[in-house]
């Protein structure tokens, strides 16, 4: 797996983006077991320390916890997998919504677009 | 560690030594048939007479392998790259510099054997033998005369004697490669530099010592009319003075002024 | 938690010239630490220091609490820029001599990442490139479980494919114990391995923070950074 963190912002935080883009595309699956801190740093390319900052972060948001004995899991609690796929989504969304306001369009014509598009891309 | 060290240091020279004392000797073997074979005809002598000069050029390669290792290991096991090895070892500096000098030593005496062994595998006949032995033997019963009959006090101040002498020279060496250690550039001018300049300060104060003592001792400053009994222990204490002093030196300059590059 | 390196106004000077000026730094403990700065501003000094190569005229450093000698050697590795092996050796040699002298030496971990990197125990050193060299060092280096290792420019000589592998031994060498110590040019590569960076600059430090804390607040990379700081 490729992990492309670019060189301006802070490490931890791609870290944490990369994890959970994985866990909302279905690579890491709900229960699935994460492997220790050196390893996934060492396939990362970045520092256990920093990797570990994003690993607690992930639990503290709830998206991984850890059994004292086996070691860590992606959840598998589906709400919050959901939770996080909205808030992704809604994320580009909104994002998109803003892009297409600064090219011209309003918010019908944008709705229209969409839907024409995405007969398109059906054929 | 110590141990560790000299293992190490016999490793590094004895690829070079051994199989060259090794080389003399099978040579000075070749040589004894030649010699005894004795024919003088001509393509024999020529023959013969490179086989001589061989082993005579063996003989000077071995004394120069020791004395050029002596420099070299100090020098470039110390302090040039590699010293960056040495120093960062979990052993103390002195060790470092005893490790050396006992593995010198053992080489001196390693060559000084291979090279009579080879003089007497080549030339030696029983009789000569003898003749040797005769004036050793009396050489010795004279020194015992001085020593009052003494064995054990000759024996202990010839080998202190000889033992020391050795131990100071190489010390000699090591110093002044220490000494040029410490100035950035031309260090191997300095060391040689210093080398002469602490080879004559002994030298001197030697002389001052052995004239002193004489005229304390005798009255006269012509220090050559000294008995043996007190002439000896007189060098042997100058000896160890210097080698105190030498050694202490090296160790000085290695814990506090090293700066490798 | 102890650190592993204390300096307190520690001052080196060469003759007239001022290597190290009054520096004072604490290094944790489990950090891999870079420490950055143009040629001759003091890096290659400190860490001589820090390995007993070096006495300086005033102030104090302490390696685990202890000042350099025996006992701190036992528990610092260090990796020069220079070779500094023996030509005559095998490399197989060369383990059995850091077996012989350190208590802490790995030899079958040695051993696997020089098949790892194709490198021959059997071959003189005398016959190996330079970069291969180097790798042997490293290796050797990285072999021994110490509390700290010093890494001066491991990464300059060497083919990008081997320094891939060089960080990712750094990474998987890591433990919560043990500090690495890395002086370097090559920033960018070696950027996301690092936790802390220490700028240093004409003896004295001038910075010295996380990696994650200067893209925060700078909102560029410790490189972007190092570059507009260091600028000629």
């Amino acid at each position: 797996m490729q992990w492309s963190i670019d060189s301006e912002r802070p490490v931890y935080i791609q870290l944490i983006e990369h994890i959970q883009a994985n866990i909302i595309s279905g690579n890491f699956k709900p229960g699935d077991k994460i492997p220790s801190v050196r390893d996934l740093a060492a396939e990362a390319g970045v520092n256990p320390n920093t990797m570990q900052r994003a690993l607690a972060e992930l639990e503290r948001m709830g998206l991984i916890f850890t059994n004292r004995t086996s070691g860590r899991y992606i959840t598998s609690d589906t709400e919050v997998i959901k939770k996080l796929k909205e808030r992704s989504a809604m994320g580009i969304i909104e994002e998109f919504i803003e892009k297409m306001k600064q090219i011209g369009f309003n918010e019908e014509e944008i709705l229209e677009l969409l839907t024409k598009t995405i007969k398109e891309m059906r054929k | 560690m110590l141990k560790k060290l000299m293992k190490h240091e016999l490793k590094a020279t004895a690829r070079i030594l051994i199989p060259l004392c090794l080389v003399l000797l099978f040579i000075s073997v070749i040589n004894r048939f030649l010699y005894h074979a004795g024919s003088k005809e001509g393509i024999f002598l020529f023959v013969s007479g490179l086989m001589f000069i061989l082993q005579f050029f063996l003989v000077i390669a071995v004394l120069a392998a020791t004395v050029i290792f002596m420099i070299m290991r100090f020098y470039k096991n110390l302090l040039s790259d590699e010293g960056y090895l040495m120093f960062t070892l979990p052993v103390k500096s002195h060790h470092l510099i005893i490790s050396k000098l006992i593995v010198t030593l053992l080489w001196v005496v390693v060559s000084i054997i291979a090279i009579i062994a080879s003089l007497l595998i080549t030339f030696a006949a029983t009789d000569d033998i003898s003749i040797v032995m005769n004036a050793i033997n009396s050489a010795l019963a004279e020194l015992k005369a001085y020593f009052g009959g003494n064995w054990v006090l000759v024996w202990i101040e010839l080998i202190s004697l000889t033992l020391l002498s050795a131990i100071a020279n190489i010390l000699l060496v090591y110093v002044s490669i220490a000494v040029g250690h410490l100035f950035t550039k031309h260090k191997i001018i300095c060391s040689f530099v210093s080398y002469v300049i602490f080879y004559n300060a002994i030298q001197l104060l030697m002389l001052i010592v052995l004239v002193t003592f004489s005229y304390f001792h005798s009255g006269s400053i012509n220090f050559a009319h000294m008995l043996p009994q007190e002439f000896f222990p007189v060098i042997i204490i100058v000896l160890l003075l210097e080698c105190v002093a030498f050694y202490w030196t090296t160790n000085f300059i290695f814990n506090r002024k090293l700066n490798l590059e | 938690m102890n650190p592993i390196l204390e300096c307190k106004s520690l001052t080196k000077k060469y003759g007239s010239f001022t290597a190290l000026s009054n520096v004072s730094l604490t290094l944790d403990r489990g950090k891999i630490i870079g420490l950055l700065g143009p040629n001759g501003s003091g890096k290659t000094t400190l860490i001589k220091l820090i390995n007993g190569l070096l006495v300086p005229e005033s102030g104090s450093i302490l390696i685990s609490g202890m000042e350099p000698g025996v006992e701190t050697k036992k528990i610092v590795s260090y990796l020069p820029e220079k070779t500094y092996l023996a030509d005559w050796m095998q490399v197989s040699q060369v383990v059995e001599f850091f077996e012989d002298f350190y208590e802490n030496f790995d030899s079958k971990k040695a051993y696997e990442m020089l098949s790892d990197l194709r490198i021959d125990p059997k071959k003189r050193l005398k016959t190996l490139s330079k970069g291969t060299k180097e790798k042997v060092q490293l290796i050797l280096v990285m072999s021994r479980k110490a509390d700290l290792y010093c890494l001066d420019e491991p990464i300059g000589g060497v083919d990008p494919a081997a320094r891939d592998y060089i960080l990712n031994t750094i990474i998987t060498n890591y433990n919560e114990n043990a500090t690495v110590l890395i002086s370097t040019h090559l920033i960018s590569d070696i950027e996301k391995v690092l936790d802390e960076v220490i700028f240093i600059k004409d003896g004295a430090i001038t910075l010295h923070s996380s990696v994650d804390d200067i893209r925060l607040k700078e909102g560029k990379s410790v490189d972007s950074l190092f570059r507009e700081v260091f600028r000629c």
